[in-house]
């Protein structure tokens, strides 16, 4: 079981641009239990909005298939065919940090006590890392649902923040498996729809091009990205193995100078790995993990396209159905309604996903400035701490 | 492998040269931290068409020293001079010898190429027949140079530099491939190796002022061919035979060792060789992963690219720009420590375990010929006995014949222990000139690689401090 303390954390750690609601419906997680195989997130909420909730403040506790729930059934909503729904947050994945456990546990008898004890304390840091970034994830997305004008008045959102009792949300059975085999499919002839259907709106031309294109680069960079960050804090978790070696050394050593001297080296590197260890978790934190979140909500956009594309399609085979009825003369009226509907559905969505395309860029070009400002900013500090270490350590060892 | 460019090298054999070798450190130094005016006044006439190399880790070398001109000669003391950077005054000489391999060329196509190297010198030993010059060699005559000195000084205890290594594989990519040979990472390898070599043996008193030493710095034109080094060659198998004999021996003759300087000697050697070990692949770990990482970065520069050019706001486009082109520095920046690390630190510790096997080989010596001399005083006391036998047994004869044979081990019994005491002390002083050695090479090394660090990160720096306004600016009119 691990409780996590969410206090330092919580200044600055999810963003929310605020879309005009004030502050009327707060949701924040203010406190994550780890548990065995799953996470429980408790989500506190502070509200003005009583008639429609029962208190002003309360809490629930969800798991992660619980989120998933509900960002399923926003989805289905055709009410909100015309909204960027929110993408559901990554299931928390422990795994790789365990593996790394059980390595270093494999390799214990092979290195020394003091190293041995520096990676245990490395990998429990990562293992908070990833704990806090889960939970940041998870309540990014309440938060956004939150600051939607049209999302936050779901009932079912309002169930899941308000309803104290276990949602009974098993896992996916078989048969809603299927159904989601079946959307991936329908992503498919989605992706054909898209390509094929001649646009007469620039706009939304516009959009569909830098959606497909800027998606596949996006995912590209984003692994790039990843495989960098992870290569870096390998880079500075092996001065964890260079110190305890350069350490061991001074023990047997006749000379005295020589030995301090490995003695301060090995001093440096224990610093200095410190600060490349923060470099990278920043540079992940604020490059890789943006980059994350926007392969998601660019999917969500995309998912937004889909729908409307379908309904032109919906509108476009209504339309040939019109014409049918009409050329024999049968069930006119049936059809015309049906065309109607069609088109309503269509304009519908497509208006609402103007809207929606226009503040979702918005939106990202606030938190792509905020995130590659800070980006540029820790980097900067953390290289001028390099800096400093490393001019103070070579002072040091030239003078003693 | 790309020349740096970051380095401002007058040197003329900058372009082959993209790392600060740790012996061209070692050069510079010798000439600064020793009074004597000959080694002081050295680099400055000797660097007239052979400047002694690399300017940044000698850069902080030189003022170091001479903040201190009244340095004590015991400057690797705890209690520690000015700079504990200095090399030991024991280890300088009155006259100068510098050496440099350079200049990797390949000669000819196929199977028979090979690749010849530029070998350089510039001295003041009187004994050479020029101030300076410079030949070319390949990789068989330095095998060549080394089975000479190996089979001339090994026997006294004399710790020879270690072998440069052959590499089957590598050798024959080099042969067949098209690439320029420059640019390869053997070749690199190799060439460094074979320059630590010669410099090793340039700095040992007894080796640089060998004769086959001077041949092969001097000798302008090919040097006949060492065809006993070739790998599948009689002699090479040979060899390899007589090696296994040997190091079987070593495990089956145990020396009542009374001395208790070698009694520790033996034990630190193995302590050392442990250490060295785990030090080695820590910090080859800690290349392959920062080279992983700046080549990531790199790769992710380009993928950035690509989203700008289909970013369709302009300041965000071109922040992603910016922020290719800073990954893209901090990337090659990190390549170029990785490097700098692998052949500055990682290679020269791997150096120095090979060092360390020529340690155990003269440790060795010592001990044959402490079992010579011991043989030597058993066949003495079986003869002197069989003298007394005879003599009680009335055999006159044969008693004076055992007496002759006594005298004549007794002589060798005494050259026996002479031989011992000697290359006692030769092996003594030879390892006390090797950890005087070592413990200078492994701090140069670690400055020097702390300071590319330092310089590198200070780029990292400035790549990140003129990103920053490009990133404010996205949210700009």
């Amino acid at each position: 079981q691990h409780h996590v303390d969410l206090s330092d954390s919580r200044q600055g750690r999810t963003e929310s641009v605020d879309l005009g609601n004030g502050n009327d419906l707060r949701v924040e997680i203010s406190d994550a239990l780890s548990e065995k195989e799953r996470v429980k997130f408790t989500i506190r909420t502070v509200t003005s909005l009583v008639p429609r909730f029962a208190r002003p403040e309360f809490s629930v506790i969800r798991t992660h298939e619980e989120f998933a729930w509900l960002a399923d059934r926003l989805a289905e909503n055709v009410e909100y065919a015309g909204c960027v729904i929110p993408p559901v947050p990554p299931t928390p994945d422990f795994s790789s940090s365990r593996e790394k456990l059980a390595r270093l546990g494999e390799g214990e008898s092979s290195m020394s006590k003091e190293e041995y004890d520096k990676m245990k304390s490395e990998l429990e840091a990562e293992y908070l890392a990833t704990f806090k970034k889960t939970v940041a994830m998870h309540e990014v997305f309440l938060r956004r649902i939150a600051e939607h004008p049209k999302l936050r008045e779901d009932d079912i959102f309002k169930v899941f923040l308000e309803f104290d009792k276990d949602l009974s949300v098993r896992s996916k059975n078989k048969r809603e498996m299927v159904q989601g085999f079946l959307k991936t499919g329908w992503k498919t002839v989605d992706d054909a729809i898209l390509s094929t259907q001649k646009e007469k709106d620039e706009f939304f031309e516009a959009q569909k091009r830098f959606i497909t294109v800027f998606y596949g680069h996006l995912r590209s960079a984003l692994s790039e990205a990843d495989r960098m960050n992870r290569h870096y804090k390998a880079t500075a978790d092996t001065y964890i193995r260079v110190s305890a070696c350069a350490s061991a050394c001074t023990k047997f050593e006749r000379d005295d100078g020589l030995a301090e001297f490995l003695s301060s080296f090995a001093e440096f590197c224990e610093r200095y790995r410190k600060l490349e260890g923060r470099t990278a978790s920043d540079s992940d934190l604020k490059l890789a993990d943006t980059l994350h979140y926007y392969v998601s909500d660019c999917n969500s956009a995309k998912d937004l396209l889909y729908r409307r594309a379908r309904a032109l399609a919906d509108f476009e085979s209504a339309n040939k159905e019109l014409e049918k009825a009409r050329a024999k003369g049968k069930a006119v009226q049936k059809a015309e309604a049906d065309q109607e509907a069609a088109f309503n559905t269509f304009n519908t969505i497509s208006e609402a996903a103007r809207a929606e395309l226009i503040s979702f860029k918005q939106r990202w070009v606030a938190y792509l400035h905020k995130n590659l400002t800070e980006l540029a900013e820790l980097q900067i500090k953390h290289s001028r701490g390099q800096v400093q270490l490393l001019t103070q350590t070579l002072e040091r060892l030239r003078q003693g | 492998m790309e020349k740096s460019s970051d380095n401002s090298e007058d040197d003329i054999f900058a372009e082959t040269n993209e790392t600060v070798d740790v012996e061209d450190v070692d050069l510079n130094s010798s000439g600064a931290g020793v009074s004597t005016p000959a080694a002081t006044a050295a680099p400055a006439p000797a660097a007239e068409k052979l400047e002694p190399s690399a300017p940044p880790a000698a850069a902080s070398a030189p003022p170091a020293a001479a903040t201190a001109p009244a340095d004590p000669p015991a400057s690797n003391s705890s209690s520690g001079g000015p700079s504990k950077l200095e090399l030991p005054a024991s280890l300088a000489f009155e006259y100068l010898l510098t050496v440099r391999v350079t200049k990797p060329e390949k000669i000819g196509d196929g199977m028979g190429a090979y690749v010849a190297y530029k070998v350089s010198f510039s001295t003041t030993i009187p004994a050479f027949s020029r101030p300076e010059g410079s030949v070319r060699r390949r990789f068989s005559d330095f095998l060549g140079l080394y089975e000479k000195l190996h089979e001339k000084y090994l026997r006294d205890g004399f710790v020879i530099p270690p072998k440069p290594e052959k590499s089957v594989v590598g050798a024959t990519k080099v042969k067949m491939s098209k690439d320029s040979v420059e640019e390869d990472h053997f070749v690199e390898r190799r060439r460094a190796q074979l320059e630590r070599f010669l410099v090793r043996c340039s700095d040992h008193p007894v080796l640089r002022m060998d004769p086959d030493f001077r041949e092969f710095l001097e000798h302008d034109g090919d040097l006949p061919k060492s065809s006993g080094t070739r790998a599948l060659s009689g002699a090479g198998v040979m060899r390899v035979f007589s090696s296994i004999g040997s190091s079987v021996q070593r495990m089956t003759y145990k020396m009542d060792e009374t001395d208790q300087w070698f009694e520790d000697k033996n034990q630190e050697v193995h302590q050392l060789e442990e250490h060295l070990h785990r030090l080695h692949s820590s910090i080859e770990a800690l290349v392959n992963h920062r080279r992983e990482y700046g080549f990531m970065a790199e790769q992710f520069a380009g993928s950035a690219n690509m989203i700008s050019s289909v970013e369709e706001n302009t300041n965000l486009s071109f922040a992603f720009t910016k922020l290719a082109e800073t990954e893209e520095r901090v990337g090659r920046l990190q390549i170029e420590q990785a490097d700098s690390d692998y052949y500055g630190l990682a290679e020269l510790l791997h150096d120095h375990l090979a060092m360390l096997e020529s340690v155990r080989a003269s440790l060795y010596e010592r001990v044959r010929v402490y079992k010579t001399w011991k043989d030597a005083e058993i066949a003495l006391t079986k003869k002197r006995e069989e003298k007394v036998r005879n003599e009680l047994g009335g055999k006159a004869d044969k008693a004076a014949a055992c007496e002759a044979a006594a005298r004549e081990l007794e002589g060798q019994v005494e050259r026996g222990q002479e031989a011992f005491d000697k290359i006692s002390a030769t092996v003594r002083s030879e390892l006390e000139r090797y950890d005087l050695r070592r413990g200078y090479e492994l701090k140069t090394a670690i400055v020097a690689s702390l300071e590319h660090q330092l310089r590198q990160q200070q780029c990292v720096l400035e790549a990140w401090e003129a990103y920053l306004p490009e990133a404010k600016r996205i949210l700009a009119a």
